[in-house]
């Protein structure tokens, strides 16, 4: 079978992405009940969730005010008013028989995502974004289905984009990026392990260049992002095969099999559904005025793609450390906080920890925010170096000792008198007594044999444990050489 | 308006109609759409959908946690239980 990424360039993919993203609110959507993962069945519970009769939502400050910063940070167009509709569908894990959402009155329009592929930066619009309650969660056994209604309530957005994403890749960026400025931002934890974050994709294929759409399908239960890729893959080669027979597509929901790699049509119910939307009598609109947004966008943190942009003009990374960097928020925090003691080389800060820290830490399957080596001591390092108390060198040597054992680097320096030479006629010595011993290697140097400058260079080295200072190193080792 | 509209919003509505109903339903259907139609007659060209008539702004909740039920209570008035679920026939196959 083909490859899915050299079909793209036979097909143009037509990709929409929809994704659910559960806001970290304390309390539920519309009652007080804890929001809470893995929960015993049924105890955070309420008359409210449980859709007794006669109770009434009350909606939950926070979350809409979650919402609006998710919405500004996506670029979208927060509405002053916005109203919540009963989405009107029997199952049993929505004991209304409505699930409240929003319809023609959004929270949210007209953002997007920035997302960088291999012919530079791309835009990502999104349609909308909108307020809604989660479902519970069932288990089906035997002849019963059993319902566990701990879920149900609590505060999600639907953030919908526009049919813009052309790969697989591109909807991993995209997901990537959401998920990134969801927790800067600090609404969602985003964990897809946890469906905090969830995603439906909707694929079509046409022929390279035409404005005809292809029909639609639908890829639902997709749980992680290595998912997402394979599922996108595998519906691209699936229909892209079928169009080259010239066969049709059915518009269809199918699921993903993570064991088979695969889709699969899922039965389609008998009675399509029809929502019947009609905005919920029990709840007012939910006003955000302007004086709010522009509150609440002031209160937001600096985003990714800021960071990065500030990372590069103002400490001259490259783009790829300063997106590394900012591609985790407890990292981008690291790398700030080490530069709050020592601000004097950030290149070289940000080499010490994406280099050498993130490097032990992924070995050790080490999260950042637990990282034995604090900022402090990669500015203390940082600051060795450059003020030539110590060669990067003895620098690595540190580090590694600072990572087991979580001292001070300057402490490490005095107890193991680590500090660099730097004296020029202490130097001077040691090249002599080194060059005195090797009278053969310097004849060969005489010679032309210039390759044996690094063989003098480690000898001083070994001579020194490392200390001697390389630059008079190399500086004395070439006067005396003559 | 015919019988096959009846027993698809009878259908969504989960209610079961015998073939009886059915037959008296679409007239009566028609009588209702037909009473409300009524309302197209009023002239409402300078006025806004109803819901963007500010009334008032929906009250909020803060975020804090509120006392939830007992699992024994949730569980009280369902018909069957297991385990701390409610229990219901198997929804999907």
């Amino acid at each position: 079978m083909e490859s899915a990424v050299s079909l793209e360039r036979e097909f143009d993919v037509v990709i929409g992405l929809e994704t659910h993203v559960q806001m970290s609110t304390n309390t539920k959507m519309f009652c007080g009940c804890k929001v809470e993962f893995a929960a015993p069945p049924n105890t955070n519970v309420c008359p409210v969730c449980l859709a007794h009769p006669g109770s009434l939502p009350v909606i939950n400050k926070q979350a809409v005010e979650f919402a609006v910063k998710a919405a500004i940070s996506l670029n979208c167009k927060v509405h002053n008013l916005s109203i919540m509709a009963r989405k009107n569908y029997f199952y049993p894990d929505l004991p209304k028989g409505y699930q409240i959402s929003q319809y023609d009155k959004p929270l949210a329009t007209d953002g997007w995502i920035k997302i960088k592929t291999e012919n530079g930066y791309k835009k990502i619009r999104i349609h909308r974004l909108h307020i809604e309650e989660d479902a519970g969660k069932t288990i089906h056994e035997g002849s019963f289905s059993y319902v566990d209604l701990n879920r149900a309530g609590t505060p999600l957005m639907e953030i919908v984009t526009e049919p813009d994403i052309s790969s697989a890749e591109e909807a991993r960026q995209y997901l990537e990026k959401l998920r990134l400025i969801m927790r800067y931002i600090g609404v969602s934890d985003a964990d897809m392990e946890k469906g905090q974050l969830r995603c439906d994709v909707n694929i079509s294929l046409k022929p390279k260049g035409s404005d005809k759409l292809g029909t639609k399908v639908e890829l639902k239960n997709i749980n992680s992002f290595r998912f997402i890729v394979k599922a996108i893959e595998y519906e691209i080669e699936r229909q892209s095969k079928l169009l080259k027979k010239g066969e049709k597509i059915v518009q269809e929901t199918r699921l993903f099999d993570p064991n088979s790699g695969k889709t699969y049509t899922m039965r389609t119910k008998e009675e399509a559904h029809d929502y019947r939307y009609f905005p919920d009598p029990d709840l007012l609109p939910i006003v955000v005025k302007e004086e709010k947004i522009e509150e609440i966008k002031k209160s937001l943190p600096e985003l990714p793609d800021q960071k990065v942009e500030r990372y590069i003009k103002e400490f001259g990374l490259t783009e790829y450390d300063a997106t590394v960097l900012a591609s985790d928020k407890e990292l981008a925090l690291f790398f700030e906080e080490s530069l709050k003691d020592f601000a004097e080389n950030p290149k070289q800060t940000a080499n010490w920890i994406l280099n050498e820290l993130l490097g032990k830490l992924n070995d050790r399957g080490i999260e950042i925010n637990k990282s034995p080596v604090k900022p402090a001591h990669i500015a203390q390092l940082v600051k060795l170096i450059q003020d030539g108390t110590i060669s990067g060198k003895i620098g690595k040597e540190i580090f590694d000792e600072v990572f087991e054992t979580g001292k001070d680097p300057v402490n490490i320096v005095e107890e193991k008198g680590l500090k660099q030479i730097s004296d020029e006629g202490q130097i001077r010595q040691i090249v002599k007594s080194v060059l005195e011993k090797h009278p053969n290697e310097v004849q060969k140097y005489k010679e032309g044999n210039t390759k044996l400058l690094g063989f003098f260079v480690g000898q001083i080295m070994k001579e020194t444990k490392g200390k001697a200072n390389p630059t008079l190193v190399n500086k004395i080792l070439q006067e005396e050489l003559g | 308006m015919d019988e096959r509209i009846v027993f698809t919003v009878a259908n969504l509505a989960k209610l079961k109609l015998s073939k009886e109903e059915a037959k008296v339903l679409p007239k009566q259907f028609m009588d209702i759409v037909g009473f409300i139609e009524n309302l197209r007659e009023v002239n409402t060209e300078s006025i806004p959908p109803f819901y963007e008539l500010i009334v008032e702004e929906t009250p909020y909740r803060e975020d804090v946690v509120i006392q939830s039920l007992s699992n024994e209570e949730a569980l009280k008035n369902a018909p069957q239980s297991d385990g701390g679920f409610f229990v219901v026939p198997r929804v999907v196959g």
